[in-house]
């Protein structure tokens, strides 16, 4: 039993890692990196927050730009108000 | 005293005379509240993300003041009537947002979405020049 589930566990253990190394980056909140980063993120601000959407228009999850919670809630309610001033797209096709 | 500022995006053939209303509004708005009036920006012609009342271009306008903290409610009220009711046509959309009394009232202005692609003036001139070094590669 030992050997078979040493033979079976190798494989997948091997598999794991990679995907491990493909989701684990060196991520941190740019926000919390720097004080200026944290000053320019406002709605107005239609460069920094188009960073932080797809091409379809959607918002990033903290999870791919690797920001921490209180600011992905801070950019996501600025990315909402630049969306209702017509300032940012709400999805790419509108016409 | 609380800072405020307000963006609203106003139909692209807004007349001079109705800026100016817009302005004069503000300014009684603060002056009647005891507020102060800090600033009003025009920051132009912009190309809209997605079209708003079929126009696919607007005029954003920046208007920043501050209002006592015991007459916010109020004054936030006349302002939501006014965009509304009498300037109805003229105003497409608006936000109104606190703003932190400590922090500076620099901002960055957006760039226009989709200007560079829409905007393409066609010029005989440089046209002609492409030609010419065209021409002196050939030869």
């Amino acid at each position: 039993m030992s050997r078979l589930k040493l033979k079976v566990s190798s494989r997948l253990l091997r598999k794991k890692k990679v995907r491990k190394k493909a989701f684990t980056g060196s991520k941190t909140c740019r926000f919390c990196a720097s004080r200026e980063q944290e000053r320019s993120l406002d709605y107005k601000n239609t460069n920094l927050l188009k960073g932080f959407i797809t091409e379809r228009g959607k918002i990033l999850p903290s999870r791919v730009s690797g920001n921490c919670s209180f600011h992905q809630r801070e950019l996501s309610r600025e990315i909402k108000v630049a969306r209702a001033i017509a300032l940012l797209p709400f999805c790419p096709l509108h016409r | 005293m609380l800072r405020y500022e307000s963006l609203i995006l106003a139909h692209p053939n807004i007349t001079s005379d109705d800026e100016l209303k817009l302005q004069e509004y503000f300014k009684q708005l603060a002056t009647n509240a005891k507020g102060e009036f800090i600033s009003f920006d025009k920051w132009g012609k912009y190309t809209l993300a997605f079209p708003v009342n079929k126009q696919d271009y607007g005029v954003y306008f920046l208007i920043r003041y501050e209002i006592p903290s015991s007459v916010v409610v109020s004054t936030l009220k006349d302002l939501d009537l006014f965009f509304k009711i009498k300037f109805n046509e003229v105003v497409m959309r608006y936000v109104n947002r606190r703003l932190d009394a400590n922090v500076s009232l620099e901002y960055q202005k957006p760039e226009p979405l989709g200007s560079m692609t829409r905007n393409v003036v066609y010029d005989e001139n440089k046209e002609d020049m492409a030609d010419d070094s065209d021409d002196n590669e050939r030869d």
